[in-house]
């Protein structure tokens, strides 16, 4: 049996918006393993988003706890939370997020720069990575310089590369033409079958769910559906 | 060095805004050099002028005499004295004077004078009195009854060169001291003595004149730099060890135009800090606009694992780089103009008074003071302008941050 990346320990998130509770997500308990490839899903208003801003710590919850790497993320404040995210989670966001004033090569390297890696060990890191992802020749240019997909697989290329313990896409290919988000996709799930690294993302996207592992449905901020493929 | 290498690329990233305000902190930065180089250079000339002209950077009285003149109250053993002044260090020259009120007589014309008997030699070593003849030549070297006289007191007696002038004053024991000289010279239209109606006249003749013996009302002293005066004062008494005198600065003894110079000086340093102020608002509100426009960014180098302390100094480097540059070419095109106006300087058309004495042309003065200050004052501003809105970015929560556009 895989070892556990991610406990979600009876989580609910509230917002409170003048009178009005709402109820993001429900007491939910949920546990990833290593090396999983999950996507969770739901309609909009599901929880998806709130539900991974909790898992990484970016959200705290109402109730409930996260345990992510042995260490209660949850609890976490200030620089020991920075700390924390920059050595075990690796992030892709929707809209890329790539910083615009590096280049290809120093957004990928920015949070091993962080981590105080080498720079023998951070040349080597890059070049492999970028090879994975099919950006090789393009280290020099910035974002802008990018279409979607290239700077996406950029994002993806930062938050493998500091070999965290877990990386969280939140909605990657909402932002992708269909094709481009498809080949993101097999590009993602080859690395994880690769490098057995472990990827959840929350997606409302039926090309996204078809390709993972395992698929978590959410239904009102509560788990519908929880089902491994094979 | 990552934030470092973010902080720098950010000022080039809107470059019209980073522009303006670097424009605005340059100016300023030029603008503070150029008021102290052209409030230093105005004072120090001014300073100069009077020092040099006929004041001296130093004056030996004998006790009181600075308050109260009076033709009794003299230094009787002026060369004794004046040979310790010489061997006080930074003592370039120093020269004797007596001085006395008179009547003056020319033809049917009659006015007030000041008499001044001074040494022709010593004189011509310490002051620029006389350089300061237009018309004819300066007295004798040898005490004859020669005078040179003011521009205004040839004015005023409607006297030439070589026409004669007569004197009337008491003299020291009791007498009427009363005598006639032949002008000689007449000092020019600017400067010191053009305000004045004084009569110069060689010292021994001015003694004999006053029946005053071997005493003298004042020794002026001249240094090789003025910036040494308030040391060179205790050095001098230290030199003398006589109760009986007064060693003064300048400061002291041109009391009223210290005074003036030192509000005028203030005043110009309200006009500094209310352009800093208004430095400081324009940096605080591109600072809080890069926080705004910035605040998903923020959010996401937080979400990546920027710790808050370097998103702080994220904010901090941007604006002090931005202030760098500024000050390099502010100070630049301060120094520049400093340096033009030194050399150039502004004619005025009508020349100024300022604490009765004249002056034509403003100039400026390279000094440190308007190197350092300026470059001081703005680095000074944008860092503590940058302090909140950097506090304001690292205290940033990601997931609000980054739901903003």
């Amino acid at each position: 049996m895989s070892e556990a990346v991610i406990e979600i320990q009876g989580v609910s998130k509230i917002y409170r918006a003048d009178e009005v509770e709402v109820h993001a997500v429900r007491s939910l308990n949920l546990t990833i393993n290593a090396g999983e490839f999950t996507a969770i899903a739901g309609p909009s208003g599901s929880g998806k988003t709130t539900l991974l801003n909790v898992m990484s710590g970016l959200d705290t919850p109402t109730a409930g706890r996260v345990l992510l790497a042995g260490k209660y993320i949850s609890e976490m404040k200030g620089s020991e939370l920075s700390d924390f995210r920059r050595d075990h989670i690796g992030f892709i966001f929707q809209s890329y997020n790539l910083i615009p004033v590096l280049t290809v090569k120093e957004n990928i390297e920015y949070i091993m720069l962080l981590q105080g890696i080498g720079e023998d060990e951070r040349r080597d890191r890059v070049a492999s990575i970028l090879k994975r992802v099919g950006l090789e020749g393009m280290e020099g240019r910035l974002p802008k310089q990018l279409s979607g997909g290239q700077q996406q697989r950029v994002a993806v290329a930062r938050a493998m590369v500091s070999r965290p313990d877990i990386i969280l896409a939140d909605e990657p290919t909402a932002n992708l033409d269909s094709h481009t988000g498809a080949s993101l996709l097999d590009m993602m799930r080859e690395l994880n079958e690769k490098s057995g690294m472990t990827f959840v993302f929350s997606t409302h996207d039926n090309m996204i769910m078809q390709r993972a592992r395992r698929l978590v449905l959410l239904k009102d901020g509560e788990i519908d559906r929880d089902e491994v493929r094979g | 060095m990552i934030i470092l290498k973010i902080a720098f690329r950010n000022i080039f990233r809107h470059k019209k805004r980073s522009a303006l305000t670097g424009l605005m902190m340059a100016g300023g930065c030029a603008l503070f050099a150029l008021s102290i180089g052209m409030v230093d250079g105005g004072y120090g000339n001014l300073i100069d002028m009077f020092t040099r002209d006929h004041t001296g950077h130093i004056q030996v009285h004998k006790k009181g005499y600075l308050d109260k003149p009076s033709i009794y109250s003299t230094i009787d053993n002026p060369d004794s004295v004046g040979k310790k002044i010489q061997s006080v260090a930074h003592v370039q020259s120093w020269a004797p004077r007596v001085y006395t009120p008179a009547l003056a007589f020319a033809g049917k014309k009659t006015t007030n004078v000041r008499v001044v008997g001074i040494d022709p030699i010593r004189e011509a070593r310490t002051t620029r009195i006389k350089y300061k003849v237009d018309i004819g030549r300066f007295i004798s070297e040898a005490p004859l009854n020669e005078a040179v006289i003011s521009d205004r007191l040839a004015r005023l007696l409607k006297i030439d060169l070589n026409g004669e002038i007569a004197l009337i004053t008491q003299g020291a024991d009791g007498s009427i001291a009363n005598e006639l000289f032949t002008v000689v010279g007449i000092t020019g239209k600017s400067g010191e003595t053009s305000g004045t109606s004084t009569c110069y006249m060689h010292i021994k003749t001015a003694q004999d004149f006053l029946s005053l013996g071997g005493g003298v009302h004042e020794i002026a002293v001249v240094l090789t730099d003025q910036a040494l005066t308030m040391k060179t004062v205790g050095l001098i008494k230290s030199a003398l060890q006589d109760p009986s005198l007064e060693v003064d600065p300048w400061q002291v003894v041109e009391s009223q135009f210290y005074r003036a110079m030192k509000a005028d000086i203030k005043g110009s340093w309200y006009t500094i800090v209310i352009f800093t102020i208004i430095i400081a608002v324009g940096v605080l509100n591109t600072v809080l606009m890069i926080i705004l426009e910035r605040t998903r960014e923020f959010g996401v180098l937080k979400a990546l694992g920027t710790r808050p302390l370097q998103i702080f100094m994220l904010i901090v480097y941007e604006t002090v780089f931005l202030a760098v540059l500024s000050i390099i070419i502010g100070t630049a095109v301060g120094m520049s103009a400093n340096w033009w106006f030194h050399e150039y300087g502004i004619t005025l058309a009508n020349p100024i008074e300022y604490g009765g004495y004249f002056f034509d042309t403003i100039t400026a003065k390279i000094t440190l003071r308007s190197l350092v200050l300026p470059a001081m004052i703005i680095f000074g501003t944008a860092l503590i302008v940058s302090i909140w809105p950097a506090i304001r970015a690292a205290r940033i929560i990601p997931v609000k941050a980054m739901r903003s556009n």
